[in-house]
């Protein structure tokens, strides 16, 4: 077959030029503000706070959500929940999440939110949609478990996990002093950082890990694995 | 050192009556009489007499003659005459001896037509000398340096009294002025014989201290400088030894020695890119801060400086080649400056991530990266089938592209988002990768085998 290729910087949906900041998701800072962080590994430049008061957040390429403290906001879309924690995972277009103070599930599809009936035994960690369903990361006295809606095991965990994200081809973690990317393959990259308290997914090969010190970028791009630190916003504080 | 004035009864200047007066220490004017007894001057040292001719008339008064005989004795002032003293006026005329060997000495001093006996005693003295830790006595003013002393700590002065002469002697010795410091004692020194003693400076402040060092009747005027305590000169390093754009690099503030003072300050980084004045680079900052400087304590003792409570602080190099300095500020005084530079080089267009997508009627190559040179535009892209059969290559150049598109946001450093659309006609689905190749001024970055998804 004879193929013809020409090029051409590509014109985007929104009818941008082809070259654009790098826009690699969204980070929440310690108090809770939400930031657009740009630029490349190592080089993080962050914007103004789009939302406050953030319990959590997770990016994908396509697209953020975030829970308040009383409401689940994903661009102009947003939905009253219950107060508290949340575990957010994202699923192609849509998403999970699971409220901590009332164990409920729930899942974000057009700006909607529907509740999910889903029955676990255990503190729920944190979520990964499969398409077909979700598998849940898991605290049970007995260990830290990753396992399907019905309760069948597919992985465990360091009994000292203190935070877990459960990305589509990958585990991230934290345990001790490290923090791990668990490889489908259950090969593992560990890097440096204690006190890891909550990780989210801050955007397309990007996951955020916060601390009582400093909040980090963990790079999960397959070969190209590293951790960096996150540079403390500088925007003004409500009081 | 007393002083001594000619009173105009005793010496007539001219034929009108003249007041001379001796002058003391203190100013005080003493009428003088025919003779004066200067009192005594240890052997060795010297002794200043002032006298003062004083014109209460209400015509001047010339001045024919002033003339001092006399071994030892000289005038120090005037050293030229003046033609006369004005009604109201006086003449300070300044005699100064030089003890020699002990005896009593004289001099006849004369001014005009008026003559004054000067009588002076030179005493058996000990010699004083400086063995360590101090300069002087001055010859001129006797003055003993303590030099320069950090605050907090202390300098001491070691002397030597020599007793040079044929019978003992009984030297008492102490010192007077805030920061001088030695106990008051006396010394009996035989012929020939010689003891040492120590004064000890100690400044409590940053500033210039005075003293008096007392042997019997002689006076040493103690000076010495209080230091406030230096910073040992940080030495500001960094865990890369060949740092680039686009890197965390952990800056440590060591010190050479362990601080003797707390201290706190902060470290600025300040960015001068190779590319142009205009254009800045807002990710170079210190990501604890989130800004181009960060603080720092030190406390007695360290000889690290904490950096924003931590062993080290975290930068950001950005993405353009320049040169960065960092620079050193604080509460105390630093023994030099510790102003430190990174030169980040100018480098090939580094990638942190690409993809290719097959699209109905297209593919796409996005590329996430930077150039620091700010010179991207050139590059190449060479397809494969899925036999491994080349198509292409395929060259561009979206040079103009990428100079708009880093002029619209000045400041924001040289990162990208690249995405190139390559219409196919046939089926996009034969084909199974790409290799780009991406230059800028400095060189060329390859991706090989980006395979399509």
């Amino acid at each position: 077959m004879r193929l013809a290729v020409a090029v051409a910087m590509a014109v985007c949906a929104h009818g941008q030029a082809g070259l654009m900041r790098p826009v690699l998701g969204e980070m929440l800072d310690r108090e809770g503000a939400l930031l657009p962080v740009t630029g490349v590994g190592g080089s993080f430049q962050l914007d103004a706070p789009v939302a406050r008061d953030v319990v959590a957040s997770a990016c994908s390429r396509d697209f953020c959500i975030a829970k308040t403290e009383s409401a689940v906001v994903s661009g102009t879309s947003s939905a009253a929940v219950p107060a508290g924690g949340a575990v957010i995972a994202i699923d192609g277009s849509s998403a999970w999440i699971y409220f901590s103070a009332t164990r409920q599930f729930a899942r974000w599809r057009d700006g909607t939110l529907t509740p999910a009936s889903l029955d676990v035994d255990g503190e729920v960690l944190a979520l990964r949609g499969t398409g077909a369903g979700v598998q849940i990361a898991l605290r049970r006295e007995s260990g830290v478990w990753i396992a399907r809606e019905d309760g069948t095991i597919v992985d465990s965990l360091p009994w000292n996990t203190s935070a877990v994200l459960l990305l589509a081809h990958s585990t991230v973690y934290s345990a001790g002093e490290a923090l791990v990317v668990r490889k489908a393959d259950g090969s593992e990259f560990r890097f440096a950082a204690a006190g890891v308290t909550a990780l989210f997914a801050m955007g397309e090969g990007y996951v955020e890990a916060m601390t009582p010190q400093a909040v980090y970028a963990l790079r999960v791009i397959e070969g190209r694995e590293q951790l960096f630190a996150l540079p403390q916003a500088r925007v003004p504080r409500r009081h | 050192m007393l002083r001594v004035l000619l009173a105009a009864g005793l010496l007539a200047l001219a034929a009108s009556a003249q007041v001379l007066y001796s002058v003391d220490g203190s100013g005080t004017e003493t009428p003088v009489g025919s003779s004066y007894n200067a009192g005594s001057v240890a052997a060795g040292a010297s002794k200043s007499t002032r006298f003062r001719a004083r014109n209460p008339g209400n015509s001047a008064i010339p001045v024919t003659k002033l003339a001092l005989s006399g071994t030892n004795f000289s005038i120090t002032s005037p050293l030229s005459l003046p033609p006369n003293i004005a009604p109201g006026n006086f003449l300070d005329i300044d005699v100064n001896f030089q003890g020699g060997v002990p005896a009593q000495y004289s001099a006849s001093l004369q001014i005009n037509t008026i003559s004054v006996l000067m009588l002076i005693t030179s005493v058996p003295a000990a010699s004083l000398t400086v063995l360590s830790g101090c300069t002087g006595p001055d010859p001129a003013t006797g003055t003993i340096d303590f030099g320069k002393v950090q605050v907090g700590q202390s300098g001491t002065c070691t002397f030597s009294l020599l007793n040079g002469n044929t019978q003992a002697l009984t030297v008492a010795a102490s010192v007077t002025g805030l920061g001088f410091k030695m106990p008051a004692q006396s010394y009996v020194l035989p012929p020939s014989g010689s003891v040492s003693f120590n004064v000890v400076f100690t400044p409590g402040t940053g500033a210039l201290f005075l003293g008096t060092l007392m042997l019997d009747a002689r006076s040493f005027p103690l000076t010495g400088t209080g230091l406030n305590p230096l910073l040992p000169t940080p030495m500001l390093l960094f865990d890369n030894p060949a740092p680039q754009s686009g890197q965390q690099i952990t800056l440590t503030m060591r010190l050479p020695a362990a601080s003797p003072i707390a201290a706190s300050g902060s470290v600025s980084l300040s960015f001068q890119p190779d590319v142009g004045q205009n254009i800045g680079d807002t990710a170079v900052v210190f990501v604890a801060t989130g800004a181009r400087s960060v603080p720092y304590t030190i406390k007695p003792g360290d000889t690290q400086a904490q950096l924003g409570g931590q062993a080290g602080a975290v930068f950001q190099t950005g993405t353009t080649s320049g040169r960065m300095t960092f620079t050193v500020s604080g509460n105390v005084p630093i023994a030099s400056d510790p102003t430190t530079f990174l030169v980040l080089p100018p480098v090939p267009m580094a990638v942190e991530n690409a993809t290719a997508t097959r699209q109905a009627g297209s593919l796409d190559v996005q590329v996430w990266g930077f150039d620091n040179t700010y010179s991207a535009g050139s590059m190449s892209f060479t397809f494969y089938d899925l036999a491994g059969n080349r198509v292409g290559p395929v060259p561009a150049n979206f040079t103009s592209d990428f100079h708009a598109y880093f002029g619209s946001a000045p400041g924001t450093g040289s990162t990208f988002q690249m995405r190139v659309t390559f219409p196919v006609t046939g089926d996009s689905g034969q084909i199974s990768a790409v290799d780009v190749q991406l230059a800028n001024s400095v060189g060329t970055t390859s991706i090989t085998q980006l395979q399509f998804h």
